[in-house]
């Protein structure tokens, strides 16, 4: 635990408005990298917007932490912001409670990579990427301590944690037995955390407006079928399903 | 020689939608039943997950769900003067095949038709004279009516789940929902889903026009839902991978996420895959059927006896079935005489591109099966056709499913088809465009039928069959005028450029359009002009139910599949309630 | 296709000043955390062996589907982005040899609505129609690009019969299979590190867009993903390598 004096008087003399130092008051739970501890979890790497959202819900009371609730309704939200993108583009090597690299090979359970036909339950990896290691601003599992995950989903099954727009989440976790929770919390936290980011927000390459040539085609060359005049033409209404 | 089985009560034809509903409510009436599909076993989990299931090239382009048409296919011609030729790739139109049926695979757009519909002959009279069109149409009315089905309606949808807001509450008009659709009972089970860019652009554009846009009906769930058999479906996550693939989110509606796990737990239930079935079977009288003959995977031919035989299969396969059988007189243009084939009709589609700047970002790849807006404001007779000289009608909507780029990459008129500026067109148009659907009824006509081809067979051996259609003139006209207020819509959207067209003839295999083929085992009062009476009951044998699509007596605007499930529910509880008690024809 | 490497983690939206200093007097770990995304260098044409094509007709192709989706300032083309390793392995595949295909006779020219009605499975229609342009014209990989574009022009409007294909429908078939070359999933061999996806935007096999789809026109800068990829990002395809 670093110096809880100095953050505790940061956290008095600071107007809320203005950006608080976040360093202390996360690193001292959740490591100088993020890479998590025996309090809190690994947080680097994880998507911007995903932490953002999990700040935001913890001042709003859409999950509740006796130590989370408390500093992030202290947090303005330009704050939160800058702490989900700091922590999000980082990516240290290991977690401080990850398996050696013996286990980083298991297989994985079913319901990673198939779900599970019996409970209606999807494969994990559809929204949270391949073995876990995220998709866009869908968190990663892999890495993420044992204790933390089972805690997770613990709140979402008992309806604690209201993070989830979609709703996925809680159905899934109520689905899922205790045993299920135990053997996917082991699997994940034997792997190696993701060393890339996927979140949209960071991704600059390649994606800025293109200078590319004016849409409207030169009289260069009129190669017969034209594509795309016909909404109906050889790939169907264009993108809209009829069915 | 068919090794013989011992005779179950019921053998269905086809674990399809209507396979499935068929059965779930006649093991429940305590019978055994027997259900037969050509294709394999599939599943949620493992067969639609993903990443796997996100294959453009393997569902979309080679058609991995849809049926082998290396084993069977249709012979295709436009019209009785030409030969009809295999359609030897699929492309016009995708029947599914395996488990779940087309069901599996489709975008999930849940709709009820019209009144308007249902009595298309008596009431296009009196509102428009008995002479309006011409003697060549031969649409007519269905023999049931909109309050009939209603009830059946509201319990396939809710099967389902159905997502949307209604617009007709007993009568009340309710701004928001269809407010043009007929009464409904109640709500929808689940609330509209998600509204995407394009299509909020398209309701501001049409209520700027006076028109009223709505949600369009979803069978993508907006949220988690349990059916009132105990099945539970998860929300649609707008992955962009619907029509032609299986939901790996157990999101969309199909046998496999409303009613086949309470199904196949059912001991009376014995589903069997993998198996053909050549024909249904007829006493000598030829007027009882006495069961099905299949072949299974293996090559092996069955007879399964059965006291009574539901037709479920996809509509192009219930007439088939019934030409196969010789059960009923097959449709003969030239005399105009028969029923067996008669009346087959399509869907008359057609759209607009609409392109927009640069900083526009249209991302159409994050999209829902039936996610969109849409208007009902020339859908049926909703309105005035007196001065218009057609019939019929479309839905107009930005219901965009997807942004796939082998079938998805619209380039402007003028574009080159390859080449340089071809890839900057599509480069600068991929994420730039939406686009206006326009999904238009299709009438029945004395020349547009099906029946056995004299030249072509399947891998069983059995004659292929015939299809033999053009768009008729009058749905011509439907779709100019239709795509026309589409354009116009399109054009107050703000985009930069619109570029569309109407459709136009002849009708060709080798474009996708939509899978909804509909006709040839008509339903009616009068059995010289249907195949089947108000129960979907065959006139020429009371054992047999012939149900789907192929019942419909002519296209309406909107897609079959809502209707096909209030007919399985329908004819389910004729069964249960009427038949089984008093086994014989229903109508006399 | 413009791939600028970000020279220094940068959040999105306007860099507010006092979060730099932040970002500054919080230490090191901010400059140390370059993003560690995938170099997206143009592509060369990739090591690949034929297992369809004899060389001549792998010249052929080559050549051909270079000038219908070139190389440009916008990017890549069909070349580099492994086309011809597609097609080859397509036609060497299941749907080549005739899968889902209707193969019964007689067969009998049709009109154009009934579609396709040769005899031939993918695989003989590209050998016969390669191995008739090979022998009228075979210095086509030799052609400068003007003389080749006119060259496949007059395939597209052309009426000429190789080796009893009508020239129109080998250049349909073949701007299909170049199309379809560059946007599937580089599982199938094309589209090689995503190229085609990253020219136009396309996030490929993701699953879940729920929380944008009503963050209506928003940029959507994630990285697309492919059917193949495994957990550390590197994409398994399978390539016939020379020599093994």
């Amino acid at each position: 635990m670093k110096n809880i004096g100095s953050v505790l008087l940061l956290w008095v003399f600071a107007p809320v408005a203005v950006l608080a130092q976040p360093g202390p008051q996360c690193t001292a739970c959740h490591g100088d990298q993020g890479q998590g501890s025996a309090q809190a979890p690994r947080i680097a790497g994880q998507p911007q917007a995903y932490l953002e959202r999990q700040l935001a819900a913890y001042a709003e009371g859409a999950r509740q932490h006796a130590v989370m609730s408390p500093i992030a309704k202290n947090l303005a939200p330009e704050a939160r912001a800058s702490a989900a993108s700091h922590f999000a583009q980082i990516f240290p090597n290991a977690p401080s409670d990850s398996a050696s690299g013996a286990t980083a090979n298991r297989k994985p359970p079913a319901l990673v990579t198939r779900g599970d036909e019996r409970k209606q339950v999807q494969a994990c990896q559809n929204c949270h990427g391949p073995l876990g290691t995220g998709q866009a601003d869908n968190p990663y599992l892999a890495g993420l301590s044992a204790q933390y995950f089972q805690s997770s989903l613990a709140e979402f099954k008992d309806g604690s944690r209201k993070t989830d727009a979609s709703a996925q989440m809680p159905r899934i976790a109520a689905a899922l037995s205790e045993a299920d929770i135990k053997a996917l919390a082991a699997y994940f936290a034997s792997q190696p955390p993701p060393t890339r980011t996927r979140s949209p927000e960071l991704q600059e390459a390649g994606r800025e407006q293109r200078e590319t040539a004016p849409g409207t085609a030169t009289k260069e060359r009129q190669g017969g079928d034209v594509t795309g005049t016909e909404p109906s033409g050889s790939q169907g209404p264009g993108g809209a399903g009829t069915k | 020689m068919a090794t013989r089985l011992k005779e179950t009560d019921v053998v269905v034809l086809g674990v399809g939608l209507v396979g499935a509903i068929l059965a779930r409510e006649l093991t429940k009436a305590g019978l055994e039943v027997v259900g037969l599909e050509r294709g394999e076993p599939r599943y949620t989990v493992p067969d639609f997950q993903g990443p796997a299931m996100h294959d453009e090239l393997r569902y979309s382009i080679r058609k991995s769900l849809m049926m082998d048409t290396a084993k069977e296919t249709y012979t295709f011609r436009n019209s009785a003067d030409q030969t009809a030729l295999p359609i030897r790739r699929l492309q016009s139109f995708l029947p599914g095949t395996g488990l779940g049926g087309s069901a599996v695979h489709w975008n999930g757009q849940t709709w009820r038709f019209h009144e308007a519909d249902f009595r298309m002959r008596s009431l296009a009279a009196e509102r428009y004279g008995k002479d309006f069109l011409g003697p060549d149409y031969t649409f007519q009315d269905w023999g049931v009516g909109y309050a009939d089905l209603e009830p059946y309606y509201d319990r396939f949808e809710y099967l389902m789940g159905i997502c949307g807001k209604a617009g007709n509450l007993q009568g009340k008009k309710v701004p928001g929902g269809n407010v043009l659709e007929e009464p409904r009972a109640r709500e929808y089970p689940n609330p509209a889903q998600k509204e995407p860019f394009g299509s909020a652009m398209f309701r501001k554009a049409a209520e700027g026009l006076g028109y009223h846009p709505f949600p369009g009906p979803s069978a993508n769930m907006s949220r988690p839902y349990t059916n009132p058999e105990g099945v539970s479906l998860g929300t649609c996550m707008f992955c962009g991978y619907c029509e032609r693939y299986g939901c790996e989110h157990y999101a969309k509606s199909s046998p496999q996420t409303t009613v086949l796990p309470v199904l196949l737990k059912e001991a009376r239930f014995k589903l069997r895959t993998h198996c053909q079935v050549q024909r249904i079977n007829l006493d000598r009288s030829r007027r009882v059927a006495t069961g099905v003959t299949y072949v299974d995977g293996k090559g092996a031919e069955y007879e399964q006896p059965a006291k009574l035989v539901i037709v479920g299969l996809f509509a192009l396969n219930n007439v088939r079935m019934l030409l196969l059988s010789k059960l009923g007189e097959p449709y003969d243009p030239r005399s105009g005489k028969g029923v067996v084939g008669r009346n087959y009709t399509y869907q008359t589609t057609s759209g607009v591109n609409v392109f927009f700047d640069e900083k526009t970002n249209i991302n159409p790849f994050m999209r829902s099966g039936s996610c969109g807006t849409t208007i009902a404001d020339f859908v049926s007779d909703n309105f005035d056709h007196a001065k218009l000289g057609f019939l019929g009608g479309a839905y107009i909507g930005e219901v965009m499913s997807h942004g796939r780029p082998i079938e998805f990459h619209p380039t402007p008129p003028g574009t080159p088809a390859w080449g340089s500026q071809w890839k900057k067109a599509v480069i600068r148009h991929y994420n730039h465009t939406s686009v206006v659907n326009v999904h238009g009824s299709s009438i029945a006509t004395r020349f547009n039928y099906l029946d056995l081809d004299p030249t072509y067979k399947d891998a069983w051996g059995q004659p292929l069959m015939r299809m033999t259609f053009d768009f008729p003139e009058n749905d011509l006209k439907m779709s100019a005028f239709c795509t026309e207020r589409a354009t116009e819509i399109a054009k107050a959207m703000g985009a930069k450029q619109v570029a569309g067209g109407p459709r136009t003839r002849p009708y060709t295999v080798t474009q996708y359009q939509s899978t909804h083929n509909t006709g040839g085992t008509v339903m009616g009062a009068d059995r010289s002009t249907s195949v089947v009476n108000r129960y979907c009951q065959s006139w020429d044998a009371p054992n047999v139910f012939v149900i789907g699509a192929s019942n419909f007596p002519q296209n309406a605007s909107y897609n079959p599949t809502d209707t096909v499930g209030a007919l399985a529910y329908w004819a389910a509880d004729a069964i249960v309630n009427k038949y089984l008690k008093s086994p014989g024809p229903l109508v006399t | 296709m413009s791939s600028q490497r970000p020279s220094s983690p940068q959040a999105p939206g306007p860099v507010n000043p006092a979060r730099r200093l932040l970002f500054k007097a919080a230490g090191a770990a901010s400059a140390a955390a370059a993003l560690p995304l995938a170099a997206d260098a143009q592509p060369r044409a990739p090591q690949q062996a034929y297992v369809f094509f004899n060389p001549a007709e792998a010249a052929f192709i080559e050549a051909a589907v270079a000038r219908l989706i070139p190389k440009d300032e916008a990017g890549a083309g069909a070349l580099e982005a492994g086309v011809a390793n597609y097609i080859d392995k397509q036609l060497a595949g299941a749907w080549g040899a005739g899968e889902r295909l209707y193969r019964s006779g007689p067969w009998r020219e049709g009109s154009a609505s009934q579609g396709y009605q040769l005899p031939f499975t993918p695989a003989e229609l590209f050998r016969n129609a390669i191995r008739a342009i090979n022998q009228k014209n075979a210095n086509f990989p030799k052609l400068g690009a003007e003389e080749q574009d006119a060259f496949l022009d007059s395939l597209q409007k052309g009426k000429d019969d190789l080796g009893g294909v009508p020239a129109s429908q080998f250049f349909e078939s073949l701007l299909a299979v170049t199309i379809e070359g560059f946007f599937s999933d580089p599982a199938y061999g094309g589209n090689r590190d995503m190229v085609a996806w990253k020219m136009i935007g396309f996030p490929g096999a993701y699953s879940d867009f729920y929380d944008w789809v009503d963050r209506h026109g928003v940029a959507y800068n994630a990285p697309p993903a492919s059917l193949a990829q495994d957990a550390r990002g590197t994409i398994h395809v399978h390539v016939v390598q020379k020599g093994k």
